[in-house]
C-alpha cells in the first residue's frame, strides 16, 4: 500500500478520462455510461483509499523544479480526506444529473468536468504552494467553458465576470504565496513551497504586521471563493447562468475550496494573524448570515434563492473559524461537508423543475406538491436540513459552530479606527448570526409554500414525476444528508485531531481555547455520589 | 426478561420510528399494501405502551431516576450526549403519550378512510411519536432541543397535511416559523446556560439528573441579572410551543390540519411539551424569582386573554384552540408559582378531557360533512348521541365540575394562587369563562334545532369506541389522583424537591370553583340553551368595543403581519436593491475600469493571457513593496 501512489492516482484518473473521451464513439448513450462508470470508480476508489490508509497521512513527494524549489507534493490529512471523498461523491452525482439537463457536446462538456476535477482533488491534496496555485487556476479554464457553453442566455457575461473575480483574488493570493516563499528563506533558512514547513513560519520570528499581510493576500482570493460579503455577486450569476449539474458542482464543492484555503493557509499557517483578526471574520460572518438571508427572501427567481441561501450558510463557515476553538473550527469543516451535500441537493431540485416548466421564476409555480410528490418528498428533506433541522447534516455543522462561537474567549470587543472599539463580544455576534436560524427557516419555507403548495396551476396540470435518474441523483444526495444527521460522529470524530491542532496554538495569550477535556462518567450512579459529595 | 425491558427503555420511541421507516419504504417501493399503515402505527404505539407499563410495573423502590447517556457529538472538550432519563413525571408523560396516542391512531382509521392521503398520515403520526416519546425521555437540553425541533416538524408536516389548501400551507409555515421564534431564545438560553455553567459539567454536558448544581454555578457565575435573562430565552421556547403569550397566534391556526393531530399534537401532547420543559429546567428557574414570577404573569394572561377569545368564536375547532391556549396558561402559571405537581396534574388531565373533546369535534365534523361552523349545527344530540354524550363528560371536566378530572387539577393550581390576589382574580375569572364557552359550544352544537342542510349522522364504532375509552379518565382520573380516596395522591408522585405531605383540600377554593363553573354553565344555557333568555346580540351591539376587540382576537395576528409585510419585507427588498445596484454597482464599475486598462493593454499585445501576466506583474510589485517595508 506504502508504495502505490494513491493520491496521484486519484489526481489523475480524471485526466486520462478527459484524454480517453475524445476517441469515444459521438453517441450520448456512450459517453453518458463511460463518464457514470469512470465517475462511480473514482469515487469508490477515493473512498477505499482514505480507509485503506487510515491511521497514517499518506504522502507523495517528488522533485519537480529544484532550482525553484519546486516539488511535486501530495499528502492527505482527514480534512483532505473528507473534501476528496465529497468531490468525487459530487462528481458522480453530478454526471448523472447531467443525463437530464445536458444535451449537447457532451465530449467536450465531460472532458471539462474531468478535468476540473483534476484541479480541485490537485487543490484539496497539494502539499506544495506553487502545485496548490497551478491547480487553483486550472479549475477556471474548465469552468468558464462549462458556464459559457453550456450555460443560459447571459452565460458568457457571468462566466466572464467568475472568471476576472477569481484573477482578482488570486493576484493577492500570488503576492502572499511569493511572500511566504522568502520569507521562509530569510527566517527558516530555506526559500520553500512546501507545507509542512511553512507551518512553522509564524513561530520563525516574522513580525506579526507581516503574518497579517500574507493572511490577509490568502484570505481575499478564498474570500471570494466562499463567497463572502461583500465579494459574493459573481455567485448569484453564476449559479443562474450554469446548468444544473455544474450548480451543484459550484455550491457543492468550488466554494469549498475557499473554506479550505482559509482553515489551512490562514488559520493553519498564521494564527498569531488568525487570532488578531478574528473579530472581523466574525463580524463578516455576521453579515454573511443575516444580510444575505434577507436578499434571499425576496428573490423572484428560484435559483437566485437558493444561490443566496447557499452564501448565507458559508457564513456560518467565518463564524465557526473566527471561534479559534476546536468546536468552532470542528463546525466550521463539518459545515463545509454538511453544505456541499445540502446545497447541491437544492441546486439539483431547482433543475428537476427547471426541466418541466423551463422557468424559474417563483411567481409561475404553484402547488407541484400534488403531481411531483417525489420531488416534493425531497425537496421537503433537503429544504429542512437546510434550515437546520436535527438529525439531517445541516444541525450538527450549525450547532458546533454555534456551541463553538459562543462558548468562545475569542474578544469582547473589536477594535475599530482611530483606538475606537465596537462593543460586540463574539457572543452577542453568535446571537445576532442565530436569528439567520429564524430567516433560513422563513425563506425557505416561505419558498416550499409558493412552489409545491397551494392549489397546482392548470399550465402544470401535466408534469412528470421525478425520473428514474433524477430519484437516484436526489436519494443519492438525501441519504448522506440523513446519515451525518443521524450519526455525526462519522464526520466528526475523523475531524478531531485535524480541529485539535489548528485549534492549539490559539488562546496562549488571550486562554480563547476552551478548558481540557475531562474524563469522561465512569457510571451515572458512581458520578451521582462524586456530585452529591461536591454539593454539600 | 426484566432486564431486557429496562436495559431497552430507548426502544420505545424506536418502535414508531420502525413503522414510520417500513410505511415510507414500503409506499415508495410499492410493496406495501394500501392501508396496511394504520396496523403497523397502532402496533407500533400499542408496544410502547406495553413496554412503558412493564417497565413501570418493575420500577424499583421509590421510582428513582433511571438514566443512560451516550456521546453522540464530541468536539475537542465538548460532548454533547443523547440518551435517556425517567423519573416520575417522564412516566407520567410516557403514559399519556402512549395511551392518547394509540387510541387517536384508532380513530384515524375512522376519520382519514377516504382521504387519499390516508397512509402518509399514518407516517406522519409515526414521525411525531417518535419525537415526542424522544422528546420525554430525553436525558439532557440537548436532546430535549433536537427532539423539541422534530415535534415541531412533525406539526409542520401535519398541519400542512392537506397542503394544497392556501389557508393549510400557510397555517403550517406560520407554526413553523412562531416556533423557530420560540427556539431560537431556547437555543441561546442553552448557551448561556452553558457558558455559565461550564466549569461544573464533567463528560456530557446539560444532563437534567444534574441540573440543579449547574444552576448554583451558573447563577453564581452570571449574576441574578443575566441569570434571570438566560431563564426567560429559555422559557421563550415553551412560550412558542405551549402557544403563550404573545407567540400563540400559530395554535388557532393550526386547526387547519386534520381533527386527529389537533387532538394529539394541538392539544394533548405536543403543545404540553412546553409545560414539561419548565417542569425539567425547574432547578434553574427557581433560583431567579423574577423569572418565576414572569412565567406566571405569561401563563396568567394566556389563561385570561384566551379565554376572552374564545367567547366569541363560532368555529368549533376553533373555539377549542383557544380553550387548550387558555389551559396550557393555567399550566404554565401554576409552573411560575412553584405548584409543580398541580401543573403537571392539570397536564395529565388535560391530555384525556381534550383529546376526547377534539375527537368529538372530529366526529361532528365529519357527521356533518366537513362543517366546522356552530352557527350552522345544533341538535346534534338526536342524531348523534354517544359523541354528544362524550362531549358533555368533556365539557363538564374542563369546566371543573366535582368530580371530574378537570375539577380536580384545576382546583389545586387556583387553590395554588390563593397568596397572590392578582393571579387569583385571573384565574377565577378564567374559570367562568372557561364555564361559559364550553356550555356555549356544547349548546350551539348539539342542543336547540338543527340549523344545517345535510343529514348528520353518528360516526361509526371505530370513532366512538376511543372517545367511549377517553370518557373514562376524563371523568375518573383526577379524583383517582386527588389523594382523597385512598390511592397516592398525583402530588405524592410527581414533586419536585423533597417528598410533599399530604395536603388537605382547600375547601373555600373548591367552593367557590364549583360556583364559578355553575354561573358560567347558567349564563351559557340562558344565551345558547333551550330558553334563549339573553340574545347574544345584545351582547355584541352593548359591548361593541370588547366584542370587536376580542373577534379580532386582541388583534395580535394584525400587528404581526404589519411587522413582516410593512417592516420586514421592504427591509429585506431594500438589502436586495442595495446587493445589485451598489455592491454588484462597484464591481461592474471597477470591471469597466478594468475593461479600460485591458482595452490599453490590448494595444500592446492582445487577449487575456497577457491580461493576466499584467496582473501577475502586479502582484510581484505588491509583493516587492511588502518585502521592502518590513524586512529591510
Amino acid at each position: 500500500m506504502e508504495n502505490i501512489p494513491i493520491l496521484s492516482i486519484l489526481i489523475f484518473l480524471p485526466i486520462v478520462y478527459a484524454l480517453i473521451i475524445p476517441f469515444l464513439p459521438d453517441d450520448n448513450k456512450v459517453l453518458n455510461t463511460f463518464s457514470t462508470v469512470g465517475s462511480g470508480l473514482l469515487f469508490v476508489l477515493s473512498a477505499l483509499f482514505w480507509w485503506l490508509s487510515a491511521g497514517h497521512a499518506p504522502m507523495e513527494t517528488r522533485a519537480w523544479l529544484p532550482q525553484l524549489h519546486i516539488n511535486y507534493s501530495v499528502g492527505a490529512d482527514s480534512l483532505s480526506w473528507l473534501l476528496v471523498v465529497l468531490t468525487t461523491f459530487l462528481l458522480f452525482m453530478a454526471v448523472i444529473a447531467s443525463y437530464t439537463s445536458i444535451h449537447k457536446r457532451l465530449k467536450l462538456y465531460y472532458s471539462m468536468i474531468f478535468v476540473l476535477t483534476t484541479s480541485i482533488l490537485g487543490v484539496f491534496l497539494a502539499r506544495d504552494l506553487f502545485l496548490f496555485f497551478l491547480f487553483w487556476e486550472l479549475e477556471l479554464i474548465p469552468m468558464y467553458l462549462l458556464i459559457a457553453i453550456w450555460g443560459g442566455p447571459r452565460r458568457e457575461f457571468a462566466a466572464i465576470k467568475f472568471v476576472l473575480y477569481t484573477l482578482f483574488g488570486s493576484i493577492f493570493m500570488f503576492a502572499a504565496i511569493l511572500g511566504a516563499f522568502f520569507l521562509a528563506g530569510t527566517f527558516m533558512g530555506q526559500n520553500t513551497f512546501a507545507f509542512d514547513q511553512l507551518a512553522n513560519l509564524s513561530g520563525s520570528g516574522v513580525a506579526v504586521t507581516a503574518q497579517i499581510l500574507l493572511f490577509l493576500g490568502f484570505f481575499l482570493a478564498f474570500a471570494i471563493k466562499l463567497p463572502m460579503v461583500p465579494f459574493h455577486t459573481w455567485l448569484p450569476d453564476a449559479h443562474v447562468e450554469a446548468p444544473t449539474p455544474i450548480s451543484m458542482l459550484l455550491a457543492g464543492i468550488l466554494l469549498k475550496m475557499g473554506a479550505y484555503g482559509m482553515v489551512r493557509f490562514c488559520f493553519g499557517w498564521f494564527p498569531q494573524a488568525a487570532e488578531i483578526l478574528a473579530p472581523y471574520l466574525v463580524l463578516l460572518g455576521m453579515i454573511n448570515i443575516i444580510y444575505t438571508a434577507g436578499v434571499a427572501m425576496v428573490q423572484a427567481d428560484l435559483k437566485k434563492l437558493i444561490a443566496y441561501s447557499s452564501v448565507s450558510h458559508m457564513g456560518f463557515v467565518l463564524l465557526g473559524l473566527g471561534a479559534l476553538n476546536a468546536v468552532g473550527i470542528k463546525g466550521a469543516i463539518f459545515q463545509m461537508i454538511s453544505h456541499g451535500l445540502i446545497s447541491a441537493g437544492l441546486f439539483m431540485i431547482v433543475g428537476t423543475l427547471y426541466n418541466r416548466t423551463h422557468t424559474r421564476m417563483i411567481a409561475e409555480m404553484g402547488g407541484f406538491g400534488k403531481n411531483l410528490p417525489t420531488i416534493y418528498f425531497f425537496a421537503l428533506l433537503i429544504a429542512l436540513a437546510s434550515l437546520g433541522l436535527p438529525l439531517l447534516a445541516g444541525f450538527p455543522a450549525e450547532t458546533l459552530v454555534f456551541y463553538g462561537a459562543f462558548l468562545s474567549k475569542a474578544f469582547d470587543v473589536i477594535p475599530w479606527f482611530g483606538g475606537a472599539q465596537l462593543n460586540l463580544s463574539i457572543q452577542t455576534l453568535t446571537v445576532i448570526s442565530a436569528v439567520g436560524v429564524v430567516l433560513g427557516a422563513a425563506y425557505l419555507l416561505w419558498m416550499l409554500q409558493r412552489v409545491f403548495m397551494g392549489p397546482l396551476f392548470p399550465k402544470w396540470g401535466d408534469l412528470k414525476d421525478a425520473s428514474v435518474s433524477e430519484v437516484f441523483v436526489l436519494s443519492g444526495l438525501a441519504l448522506p444528508i440523513l446519515i451525518f444527521g443521524l450519526v455525526p460522529g462519522w464526520i466528526a470524530d475523523p475531524l478531531e485531531s485535524v480541529s485539535v491542532d489548528l485549534s492549539k496554538p490559539f488562546g496562549v495569550q488571550t486562554e480563547a481555547v476552551l478548558p481540557p477535556a475531562k474524563p469522561n462518567y465512569v457510571s451515572t450512579a458512581a458520578l451521582a455520589d462524586q456530585r452529591e459529595g461536591e454539593s454539600h | 426478561m426484566s432486564d431486557l425491558i429496562h436495559n431497552c427503555i430507548w426502544l420505545i420511541p424506536v418502535y414508531p420510528l420502525i413503522a414510520f421507516i417500513l410505511i415510507v419504504l414500503g409506499r415508495w417501493t410499492g410493496i406495501m399494501p394500501p392501508k396496511s399503515g394504520k396496523s403497523l402505527v397502532i402496533a407500533s404505539t400499542f408496544l410502547g405502551l406495553v413496554h412503558t407499563l412493564l417497565f413501570w410495573a418493575q420500577w424499583g423502590p421509590g421510582y428513582s431516576p433511571v438514566e443512560v447517556n451516550w456521546n453522540w457529538l464530541q468536539a475537542g472538550p465538548l460532548q454533547l450526549p443523547m440518551g435517556y432519563y425517567i423519573d416520575s413525571a417522564g412516566m407520567m408523560m410516557l403514559l399519556v403519550v402512549t395511551s392518547v396516542s394509540m387510541l387517536i391512531q384508532i380513530y384515524t382509521h375512522g376519520y382519514m378512510s377516504h382521504d387519499p392521503g390516508y397512509s402518509r398520515f399514518y407516517a406522519y403520526l409515526a414521525l411525531f411519536n417518535f419525537s415526542m416519546l424522544s422528546l420525554v425521555l430525553s436525558s439532557n437540553l440537548f436532546q430535549m432541543y433536537v427532539f423539541w425541533e422534530l415535534v415541531g416538524v412533525s406539526s409542520f408536516l401535519l398541519i400542512g397535511f392537506w397542503f394544497t389548501r392556501p389557508s393549510a400551507a400557510a397555517a403550517a409555515v406560520k407554526a413553523f416559523l412562531m416556533n423557530r421564534i420560540g427556539d431560537f431564545g431556547l437555543l441561546v438560553g442553552i448557551l448561556t446556560l452553558l457558558y455559565f455553567s461550564w466549569d461544573y459539567w464533567a463528560g456530557p454536558v446539560l444532563t437534567f439528573s444534574h441540573m440543579g448544581g449547574a444552576a448554583q454555578v451558573a447563577l453564581a457565575a452570571a449574576g441574578p441579572m443575566a441569570f434571570t435573562i438566560m431563564c426567560l430565552l429559555v422559557f421563550l421556547g415553551p412560550v412558542a410551543k405551549s402557544a403563550q403569550l404573545p407567540l400563540h397566534t400559530w395554535l388557532p391556526d393550526a386547526m387547519e390540519g386534520p381533527t386527529p393531530i389537533s387532538a394529539l399534537i394541538h392539544a394533548a401532547t405536543m403543545v404540553a411539551a412546553g409545560v414539561f420543559l419548565v417542569a425539567r429546567m425547574y432547578p434553574v428557574f427557581t433560583l431567579s424569582p423574577t423569572a418565576m414570577t414572569v412565567i406566571a404573569w405569561v401563563g396568567a394572561l394566556t389563561a385570561f386573554v384566551a379565554a376572552t377569545i374564545a367567547l366569541t368564536q363560532v368555529d368549533i375547532k376553533k373555539a377549542l384552540a383557544y380553550s387548550t391556549m387558555s389551559q396550557l396558561g393555567y399550566m404554565v402559571m401554576a409552573m411560575g408559582i412553584g405548584a409543580f405537581s398541580a401543573g403537571l396534574f392539570h397536564l395529565m388531565t388535560h391530555a384525556f378531557f381534550k383529546a376526547m373533546l377534539f375527537l368529538c369535534s372530529g366526529s361532528v365534523i365529519h357527521g356533518c360533512h366537513d362543517e366546522q361552523d356552530m352557527r350552522r349545527m345544533g341538535g346534534l344530540w338526536k342524531y348523534m348521541p354517544i359523541t354528544a354524550a362524550t362531549y358533555l363528560i368533556g365539557t363538564v371536566a374542563i369546566t371543573g365540575v366535582l368530580p371530574f378530572s378537570g375539577f380536580w387539577s384545576k382546583d389545586e393550581i387556583i387553590a395554588a394562587t390563593a397568596s397572590y390576589p392578582l393571579l387569583f382574580g385571573l384565574a377565577v375569572a378564567t374559570a367562568g369563562m372557561t364555564a361559559f364557552y364550553m356550555f356555549r359550544t356544547y349548546f350551539m352544537t348539539f342542543h336547540g334545532k338543527y340549523r344545517g342542510e345535510g343529514h348528520p349522522h353518528e360516526s361509526p364504532a371505530v370513532m366512538w369506541v376511543p372517545l367511549a375509552v377517553l370518557a373514562v379518565p376524563s371523568i375518573l382520573i383526577g379524583a383517582i389522583l386527588s389523594g382523597q380516596f385512598g390511592f397516592p395522591g398525583f402530588g405524592e408522585l410527581v414533586y419536585f424537591g423533597h417528598h410533599p405531605h399530604h395536603e388537605e383540600l382547600n375547601l373555600a377554593v373548591m367552593g367557590l370553583s364549583v360556583f364559578i363553573a355553575l354561573g358560567g354553565l347558567a349564563t351559557a344555557w340562558l344565551m345558547y340553551g333551550g330558553p334563549n333568555v339573553i340574545s347574544p346580540d345584545w351582547f355584541r351591539k352593548t359591548f361593541q368595543p370588547v366584542y370587536t376587540l376580542l373577534w379580532n382576537k386582541w388583534f395580535f395576528d394584525d400587528a404581526y403581519t404589519s411587522i413582516a409585510t410593512k417592516i420586514y419585507l421592504p427591509f429585506a427588498a431594500l438589502s436586495s436593491w442595495f446587493d445589485r445596484t451598489v455592491i454588484d454597482g462597484l464591481v461592474g464599475l471597477s470591471a469597466s475600469t478594468v475593461n479600460v486598462s485591458g482595452s490599453a493593454m490590448r494595444t500592446l499585445q492582445s487577449g487575456r493571457v497577457q491580461t493576466y501576466v499584467a496582473l501577475f506583474v502586479a502582484g510581484l510589485l505588491v509583493l516587492a513593496l511588502v518585502l521592502w517595508k518590513w524586512m529591510v
